[in-house]
């Protein structure tokens, strides 16, 4: 499940930061830096994209912690802000207009450039960086992050049986790049898809 | 005929699926596989490692201090967004003294934290990046020009600096400030063209009526 779950700041951060306290403004950025950049890596994939929006997500977080109302955790309330941010991201005309040919009617897949140091290090990963990207980051949120059909259709303003079909394309498509590891070819998936 | 991969997934998920289709499952040796194998795969997903930042925490603060006094919301109204570049431009200047004349040379907070070879290697990545942004809006906000500009003029200078001493006679700390400092910059520059393009690009839709 999310690794954001596990992490609890202590209220007295929350408070201390409020009042502009750096060292408790830079002790809520160490205690969920790596998982923020570690989703919007999954999300976004390009290094320096996850870079400029993790910046953007601590200027968030940091300058408007009094919306956070203390209804559910933190960590959720800033997985939320990251979410949205790396979403946003993902509908800009900007990523658009830089990855044309699209094949969902919005978003495209791609992996990052040559140059931007990525590594991935397993066929999984792999894998999924070959989706296309509303693909992937709907299993991502749903699989890992555990976010409802409801709840992604919500971000995505779209219905919960779009959520449904792009998640079930997305296991489709993983599973055929996985397919020969996996290595059970009397197992296949009747999809209707 | 087998299960769907929707049906599939619901059933690995414990979500609500048709009598008919539950009781297949329950009786198919390949459908239960199937749930099995994405039961795994879920797994394996969750168990990937997480993936570490770079040290961005100096930047962060920095922009923090810089823009403390912006509304935080409306941020790509062209008035707040010339005025948060004004500020940055204004705040970088004083974070580089050596590009004042006469100033004292500082060093940079985080340079002795990443090896030089890492510096080197995303000020290239960065460099890559930003020739793939588009290009400039036909119409300028001044106050982003004036910025590119300024951030620009900087990491020319910064240039002519690394390539007076490409021997590396100047000791490898300065030379580790000079490139932290060349990352910086470029970041910097990065955020300001990337908030251009994003900033046109919705103004541009928004006329169209289509976001």
């Amino acid at each position: 499940m999310s690794t954001f779950l596990d992490i609890n700041v202590p209220g007295e951060w929350l408070q201390r930061a409020r009042a502009s306290d750096p060292v408790a403004q830079r002790s809520i950025y160490a205690a969920l830096a790596r998982p923020v950049y570690t989703l919007l890596r999954r999300l976004v994939l390009r290094p320096a994209v996850a870079e400029e929006l993790l910046q953007e997500v601590f200027l968030e977080v940091l300058r408007n912690l009094g919306a956070y109302t203390g209804a559910g955790s933190f960590a959720g309330w800033v997985r939320s802000i990251a979410v949205s941010k790396a979403l946003m991201h993902l509908r800009s005309p900007w990523h658009a207009r830089l990855l044309p040919g699209d094949c969902q009617g919005a978003i495209t897949a791609h992996a990052a450039p040559p140059g931007e140091g990525v590594d991935w290090g397993s066929d999984l990963e792999r894998a999924l960086n070959e989706l296309p990207d509303v693909s992937r980051s709907i299993v991502w949120l749903h699989d890992v992050e555990g976010y409802t059909h409801a709840e992604i259709a919500r971000l995505y303003e779209r219905t919960a049986s779009f959520s449904k079909s792009q998640l079930a394309r997305a296991h489709a498509a993983l599973r055929d790049a996985l397919e020969p590891k996996f290595g059970d070819p009397e197992c296949t998936f009747a999809s209707k898809n | 005929m087998h299960l769907r991969l929707e049906e599939l997934i619901s059933l690995r998920d414990r979500q609500p699926v048709d009598a008919a289709s539950a009781s297949h499952a329950a009786a198919c040796a390949q459908c239960t596989a199937g749930i099995r194998r994405l039961a795994a795969l879920r797994a394996d997903m969750r168990q990937l490692p997480g993936i570490a930042p770079p040290e961005l925490w100096p930047v962060i603060e920095a922009r923090l201090g810089v823009d403390s006094t912006a509304t935080p919301q409306r941020r790509w109204t062209s008035i707040a967004a010339a005025g948060s570049v004004v500020a940055l431009v204004l705040a970088l200047a004083a974070s580089f003294p050596q590009f004042q004349a006469g100033a004292p040379v500082t060093t940079a907070r985080a340079a002795g934290d990443v090896p030089l070879e890492k510096l080197v290697e995303r000020s290239q990545r960065l460099e890559t990046t930003l020739r793939q942004l588009p290009q400039r809006p036909a119409v300028e906000v001044a106050a982003n020009s004036v910025a590119i500009d300024a951030l620009q003029s900087r990491i020319q200078r910064l240039d002519v600096e690394l390539a007076s001493d490409e021997a590396g006679e100047s000791g490898q700390d300065r030379q580790q400030e000079l490139w932290s400092q060349r990352v910086s910059l470029l970041n910097s520059l990065f955020g300001v063209r990337y908030a251009e393009a994003v900033h046109a690009g919705y103004r541009a839709t928004q006329e169209e009526g289509s976001l």
